[in-house]
């Protein structure tokens, strides 16, 4: 077995037996449970508000599937990239604070292999995470809203995963770039907000990754938008940060 | 231990100031031309020139902050020089990557662990790490354990004591039989019964493989090496086989001698040129001498002429201690 496979195997294992495991997919999962309950009760809560306030009369449309479905992609698009943030944030520098990173390059394992690793294994959580919630969210918004077409939540699910893996590789860059944690988890909340921000500048937005957060809400609602251009920026900054992750951890002293 | 875990070393650890002097035919061990290492204006490491003959038990010996540690970060491919050159059994270990890696044990001074694994999947990945097929590295996992005073434990690495992260430390560096085990420290913040372990241990595997050993321990050195280099300030100060540092340093050499009267003796050799210093203790004189063949020549001479009888004349040994308290004290002054 090569270095490299050991080392995954590693990170596989430690996915398993510590809370690695609990962090992403257990926020998934709590929010693909809620939110079609949410969405559900919302109407019936407004209600009660409405009654206890006098000549106030509030109308609601009844909740449906695909509302339930934006409810849940808002979460993801929110609380959940905060998650994949903070969490991708100490990939890499948790190893090298607590000396393990030590111990195992000073084995035939290459730091170009210790940072594609780890970056797989966050990946490899990330989109077993999704799935997960993505399946728990359809089993739940069928349950209380019967069937629907769940076409447009699928690609507003794919098009997210897409926008959250190149997050985590420029979190895995930032962890291989920075001390710690907190300062690499900062600055990556700083960049994300700056993309959100540059959904407000069209000739940018459909230009770069930005224009996947602007296409995800289209693609609930069945708006048609131009993807290559953000999909394909998307692909190339996570493999450009992924590349400079490899390049910072190459030049940093342990 | 089994020797599986450690291969025969294919030179001698017996004769180290031999070797120091003549290079092998093998390449060294350990080769440092002119290494230095550079932090902002400060120098860690400043032109260090070192050579490591292949089967020492190599004592890296200095106070802290001498740049032990940077020296074996290099070594180990975890830092660069600034200037200088590194080579690890003839491998240039800022190019060759795998090739070095492959051929050396290492411990930092403090080792990290995976918490939530055991002693045997630690070593068992560590061995991964070389590639080593199943059968070997049950074979060495089982014996490594045992040699670590760790076979049976089950417990997770977070449960551990400071002594037995150390002694798996010392264990895992050895998974791929190293040629060369670059230990930093590894008893400094040990307990006596744990040092001791640890010592054993490496004590054991002299002959087997080349041991670099930094500590500032001096009584570790004196027990486990047979050769050291002191290491002061970034630069090599000393270089030798223990027993030739200390005959060549300390100031002066000194004898001890019994005599039926010692208050007349000290009387009598306290004016003589070639004394430096006499201290009494109980019936035990000690005598500094600045000309010890004179002094072994003269003294029963001396001893008669006052008619005492001698009891016992003998060379006193300088401590290490001594001789690095002169080394590093000197540039200290």
């Amino acid at each position: 077995m090569s270095a490299f496979s050991t080392f995954l195997g590693k990170e596989r294992r430690e996915t398993l037996r510590t809370w690695r495991l609990w962090i992403l997919p257990g926020i998934l999962l709590f929010l693909a449970l809620s939110s079609p309950v949410l969405t559900r009760l919302t109407p019936e809560l407004l209600k009660a508000t409405a009654n206890s306030q006098p000549g106030v009369v509030i109308h609601v449309p009844p909740p449906t599937a695909r509302d339930s479905y934006v409810q849940f992609m808002g979460n993801l698009g929110q609380l959940v990239i905060i998650a994949v943030i903070i969490a991708g944030a100490a990939t890499i520098s948790a190893e090298r604070r607590a000396g393990t990173a030590v111990l195992v390059l000073t084995k035939p394992l290459s730091r170009a292999g210790f940072v594609v690793a780890k970056a797989v294994s966050q990946l490899v959580v990330l989109v077993g995470a999704t799935v997960l919630g993505v399946a728990v969210c359809i089993a739940t918004t069928v349950a209380l809203f019967g069937s629907g077409s769940i076409a447009p939540f699928l690609e507003a699910a794919a098009l997210w995963l897409a926008f959250a893996a190149m997050i985590l590789m420029l979190m895995v860059m930032l962890s291989a770039a920075m001390r710690s944690q907190a300062p690499a988890a900062g600055a990556g909340i700083g960049l994300w907000i700056l993309l959100a921000l540059f959904t407000g500048f069209p000739l940018i937005r459909d230009h770069s990754p930005a224009g996947i957060i602007a296409a995800n809400d289209a693609a609930l609602t069945g708006r048609d938008v131009a993807l290559l251009w953000p999909l394909a920026t998307t692909t190339i900054a996570g493999a450009v940060f992924l590349a400079a992750a490899i390049w910072f951890f190459r030049r940093r002293e342990l | 231990m089994n020797d599986d875990v450690a291969p025969t070393a294919p030179g001698a650890p017996g004769a180290p100031a031999e070797s120091l002097a003549a290079r092998p035919a093998t390449p060294p061990a350990v080769e440092l031309h002119g290494l230095t290492k550079r932090y902002g204006r400060k120098a860690a490491l400043d032109g260090v020139e070192l050579t490591v003959p292949v089967g020492a038990v190599f004592g890296f010996l200095g106070p802290n902050g001498a740049g032990k540690t940077t020296t074996l970060r290099i070594l180990g491919g975890l830092a660069r020089p600034t200037a200088g050159s590194a080579a690890v059994l003839g491998h240039d270990v800022l190019t060759a990557g795998n090739e070095v890696r492959a051929l050396i044990g290492f411990l930092p001074d403090v080792p990290g662990f995976y918490k939530w694994l055991t002693a045997a999947e630690f070593l068992r990945f560590a061995g991964g790490l070389f590639g080593l097929d199943e059968a070997t590295l049950r074979a060495r996992v089982a014996a490594l354990l045992d040699l670590a005073s760790l076979a049976g434990v089950e417990a997770r690495i977070g449960t551990y004591s400071r002594g037995m992260k150390q002694r798996l430390g010392v264990a895992q560096a050895l998974i791929n039989a190293p040629r060369l085990l670059l230990l930093d420290e590894p008893t400094s913040a040990l307990d006596p019964i744990g040092r001791k372990e640890v010592l054993d241990m490496i004590a054991a595997l002299a002959g087997r493989t080349t041991v670099f050993f930094s500590t500032h321990i001096l009584a570790d050195v004196e027990r486990v090496c047979d050769t050291i280099a002191v290491l002061d300030r970034g630069r090599v100060v000393a270089h030798d086989s223990i027993d030739d540092l200390k005959r060549r340093h300390g100031r002066g050499q000194r004898l001890l001698v019994e005599v039926d009267d010692p208050a007349r003796l000290a009387q009598a050799v306290a004016t003589l040129p070639w004394v430096a210093l006499v201290e009494r203790s109980g019936a035990t004189l000690r005598l500094t001498v600045s000309d010890l063949p004179t002094a072994e020549r003269q003294l029963p001479a001396v001893i008669a002429a006052a008619g005492l009888g001698l009891r016992r004349l003998e060379a006193d040994e300088v401590s290490l201690e001594e001789v690095f308290v002169e080394l590093v004290g000197e540039r200290r002054q």
